[in-house]
């Protein structure tokens, strides 16, 4: 699914505080989003775009941890669920997928603009497939997705 | 249309909008305002951290964990929980841009080598903002909140602290090593660059771990970022050699 046009179809209720100085380390562009809606088939497809800047140094580390049994990426509603996956890109757009409580490491933090410039150089991606979203019952699922930036 | 399409096209509308389903993601983020901290050797073993909810509209509240890192600087880290540094508060709740303070405390003396520590701030929970919408009853919805925390990296260093690299040239590279008793930010390149800002070469180098750097001409530039973000350059053009810091 194409990113742009996700940030455009989803409503965008959030937008990041402005500091009143900056920061040595800032992550912006984090924008809460609804989709619309999923039509019944295809894989539906969640991803952000985002900036991430350090002032010290490129690299960083990425840890994502889900709510689910043992950090599953995993929505619930009583004793249902939807699986998903999660995948981190930096600026080359390449996708990794996550494993839950494992850092990954990147380099490509800005170290000269808290916004990155107004662009951007990460994205986290969550994709439930169509084949878990089909199977599910009915209901609201909610879940956790933990994220910790690490130097 | 008969009464058979018509009660056909019924279903399948009804069967397509139970289908329907919402999604929605919100975000909460807790971000400390620097990465990398020190304790002052021979000061107050005392360190305040800002922290700050960067939302408007939601609160956040935040666990922290403070861990040991026993091989600085190689991977993959060895964390110890039995961590020397005491996080207080704990536990917090943040309102929506709240900024507040947190202190950490070292409670064992350093004695020959830094010591490094990790302390995260992990948000457990967020309530506020609405990108959590409602949906009607029978419909699939999904509800996903990403907290955003971070770690910070501690540096206790001994009360003596030493600011030293030695090196020596193998063949058409340098290996610097760190033979002081603190880490050090090196960055090497070549002689002719102004500064070795776009140079991947180097990073943080701990105590007793060292990098190696291509020799280039006989000769290369090193960078030292130090802790309060000042920068000095010297080039290395001997077989070998031992340069000391203050800061």
């Amino acid at each position: 699914m194409n990113m742009n046009r996700l940030k455009y179809l989803g409503i965008l209720v959030s937008l990041l505080a402005s500091t009143s100085s900056p920061a040595p380390v800032r992550i912006s562009n984090m924008n809460d989003f609804n989709m619309p809606a999923w039509p019944g088939s295809g894989n539906l497809v969640l991803a952000d775009p985002i900036c991430i800047y350090n002032s010290a140094g490129t690299a960083y580390s990425v840890t994502v941890t889900g709510s689910g049994p043992g950090g599953a990426f995993r929505v619930t509603s009583g004793a249902l669920f939807i699986n998903f996956a999660v995948a981190f890109a930096g600026s080359s757009g390449a996708f990794a997928n996550l494993t839950t409580g494992v850092a990954r490491a990147r380099n490509n933090a800005n170290t000269t603009s808290t916004n990155c410039g107004g662009g951007t150089n990460a994205q986290m991606r969550v994709t439930f497939t169509n084949a878990n979203l089909s199977a599910a019952e009915a209901a609201t699922y909610t879940g956790l997705l933990t994220v910790l930036l690490q130097p | 249309m008969t009464l058979h399409s018509l009660l056909k096209l019924m279903i399948s509308i009804f069967i397509f909008w139970g289908l329907w389903m919402q999604a929605n993601i919100s975000y909460a983020q807790v971000m400390p305002d620097d990465f990398f901290y020190r304790f002052e050797a021979g000061a107050a073993p005392v360190l305040n951290v800002q922290v700050q909810n960067i939302y408007t509209d939601r609160t956040v509240e935040v666990e922290t964990e403070s861990v040991k890192v026993l091989n600085p600087g190689d991977k993959p880290e060895k964390l110890d929980k039995n961590s020397s540094v005491i996080v207080s508060p704990k536990k917090f709740v943040m309102k929506p841009k709240e900024k507040r303070v947190v202190r950490l405390l070292l409670k064992s003396k350093v004695i020959h080598t830094e010591e490094v520590y990790r302390v995260i701030f992990r948000p457990t929970s967020s309530t506020g903002g609405s990108a959590n919408q409602k949906v009607e009853d029978g419909k699939k919805s999904i509800n996903l909140t990403v907290l955003l925390g971070s770690g910070i990296l501690v540096f206790a260093p001994p009360f003596g602290t030493k600011q030293e690299i030695s090196w020596s040239k193998v063949g058409s590279d340098y290996i610097i090593r760190n033979t002081g008793n603190v880490n050090l930010v090196l960055t090497a390149c070549d002689v002719k660059d102004a500064t070795c800002e776009k140079s991947k070469i180097g990073g943080r180098i701990y105590a007793g771990k060292n990098f190696k750097a291509p020799a280039g001409k006989g000769a290369i530039k090193i960078q030292r970022d130090t802790f309060n973000g000042d920068k000095d350059f010297f080039t290395i053009d001997q077989p070998t050699g031992t340069r000391k810091f203050t800061e």
